[in-house]
């Protein structure tokens, strides 16, 4: 059994190179963040910065990534620095000219944000009307031009039954992995919580069901990200990972537009600004990253006999609902053992 | 013999150095499965212990099958009817899998 180890330094940063949007979106996390922004020289530097620190995968997201002018500057000379980027769009932007721009930059992979296979639910989670169709062009765009694309999915009241319905369509649409993300409850996403996150009990049932679903699909890649899933060991439970908990600020790290660094996109806690500090040196010593990997169990999770694997779920959630990251995810449906004696 | 070299699209990175490794060891630590390398591929994160990271390193097309499994074999005092079994079906997987592949314009 290989050692858990944290690596030198991310493996992965998920950098926001600005918040700006062509969307409102209910749910989003970053809206209602304000950054001034950095030049194109800046970006560069940090590029340079995680080269030099090792790190050589890095995923553009927002904001929409396609609002920032720049954008393919500083992905080609990120590919050209050996840093791969990615980047995670609503897709509504992506035209022939786009398309063209990310196979010169030679951007490795697009993410493409798609809700719903049906049309109405889509636009109405995204706020956009339209924006069902653009995306599924833009998917049919990347896929005609052999660009790599995967669709990220955001699960909420919305959607949460219709999974499959969106699985069949990322098939035919000849996509190859689909990830279902977690309900944040940051930015809007928490103002909106009551409208759109699931109950603990609807978690479970999702959670239940998509992994049924996910026995049985075998030419697609379904991916979950949510370290509460490994409660549900008999439905398979969580994926393989290298880490126990969540791989914010374990292996992964968040760059916000004006350069600070934060633990993961959704918690607000920045631990250093990368243009004025040493990624490597925040990597090892932030004292917000030493808590983050030696979680401390509280309430529930004192007693639950999953947390070594679980370590209390999402910290982003539990910190945006109780301020404290050691508490209990707040999606998590295991009963209090203590208080709730079997 | 074909040379085996490692497939170049894969992104990957040393997280501990065999220098310091090997001082840890000399110290007493057991080192055997400290990940080593990182390799991430297909958005998965695989981690090497030691030895496979030694099998990864000298797969740099200079060497065939047969001259890894020597070359390991060299630095480990272990029995060596098993080491040459885990070792083979360790670079058989690898290159079924296209992590590492043969350099078709290098022969023995």
């Amino acid at each position: 059994m290989m050692k858990t180890k944290i690596p030198n330094t991310p493996l992965l940063v998920n950098w926001s190179l600005s918040v700006h949007c062509n969307f409102n979106c209910k749910h989003c996390y970053s809206r209602l963040e304000k950054y001034s922004e950095l030049s194109t020289e800046e970006n560069k530097e940090i590029v340079k910065k995680l080269v030099a620190a090792k790190i050589y995968f890095a995923n553009f997201g927002g904001g929409e990534p396609f609002l920032k002018k720049d954008i393919f500057d500083i992905a080609l000379f990120a590919r050209e620095n050996g840093l791969h980027i990615s980047v995670s769009t609503n897709g509504f932007l992506v035209d022939e000219e786009i398309v063209k721009k990310v196979k010169e930059s030679r951007i490795s992979k697009v993410e493409i944000s798609l809700d719903s296979a049906r049309e109405e639910e889509h636009d109405n989670f995204r706020n956009k009307k339209g924006s069902f169709r653009k995306a599924v062009t833009a998917i049919e765009l990347l896929k005609k031009n052999n660009i790599d694309v995967a669709v990220s999915s955001v699960i909420s009241k919305i959607n949460y039954k219709n999974f499959s319905e969106l699985i069949d369509l990322v098939r035919k649409l000849g996509v190859k992995k689909v990830t279902f993300h977690n309900y944040k409850c940051s930015g809007s996403g928490f103002i909106n919580r009551d409208e759109l996150d699931l109950t603990p009990q609807e978690w479970m049932e999702f959670y239940k069901n998509i992994l049924i679903k996910k026995k049985e699909v075998s030419d697609i890649i379904v991916s979950l990200d949510d370290p509460v899933i490994c409660l549900l060991k008999e439905f398979g439970g969580r994926e393989k990972t290298i880490v126990p908990g969540s791989s914010c600020g374990k292996l992964s790290l968040a760059i916000k537009p004006n350069g600070d660094v934060t633990p993961c996109g959704f918690m607000p806690v920045s631990i250093g600004n990368i243009l004025k500090e040493d990624i490597s040196d925040l990597w090892k010593n932030s004292p917000v990253l030493l808590k983050l990997r030696n979680k401390e169990a509280k309430g529930k999770c004192v007693s639950c006999e999953s947390y070594e694997e679980c370590l209390g779920g999402c910290s982003a959630r539990a910190y945006a609902m109780s301020g404290d990251f050691n508490q209990p995810d707040p999606h998590c449906w295991k009963e209090d053992d203590v208080k709730n004696p079997a | 013999m074909k040379k085996i070299k490692r497939n170049p699209e894969i992104v990957w990175r040393i997280e501990i150095e065999e220098e310091e490794l090997l001082k840890r060891a000399g110290n007493g630590e057991d080192v055997s499965e400290d990940a080593v390398i990182t390799l991430v591929i297909a958005d998965m994160v695989h981690q090497l212990n030691y030895v496979a990271s030694k099998i990864w390193m000298l797969s740099d097309g200079t060497m065939g099958e047969d001259e890894i499994v020597s070359k390991i074999l060299e630095n480990f005092e272990t029995d060596e009817k098993t080491l040459k079994e885990d070792i083979n079906f360790f670079l058989s997987r690898l290159l079924k899998e296209g992590w590492l592949i043969y350099d078709e314009n290098k022969n023995t």
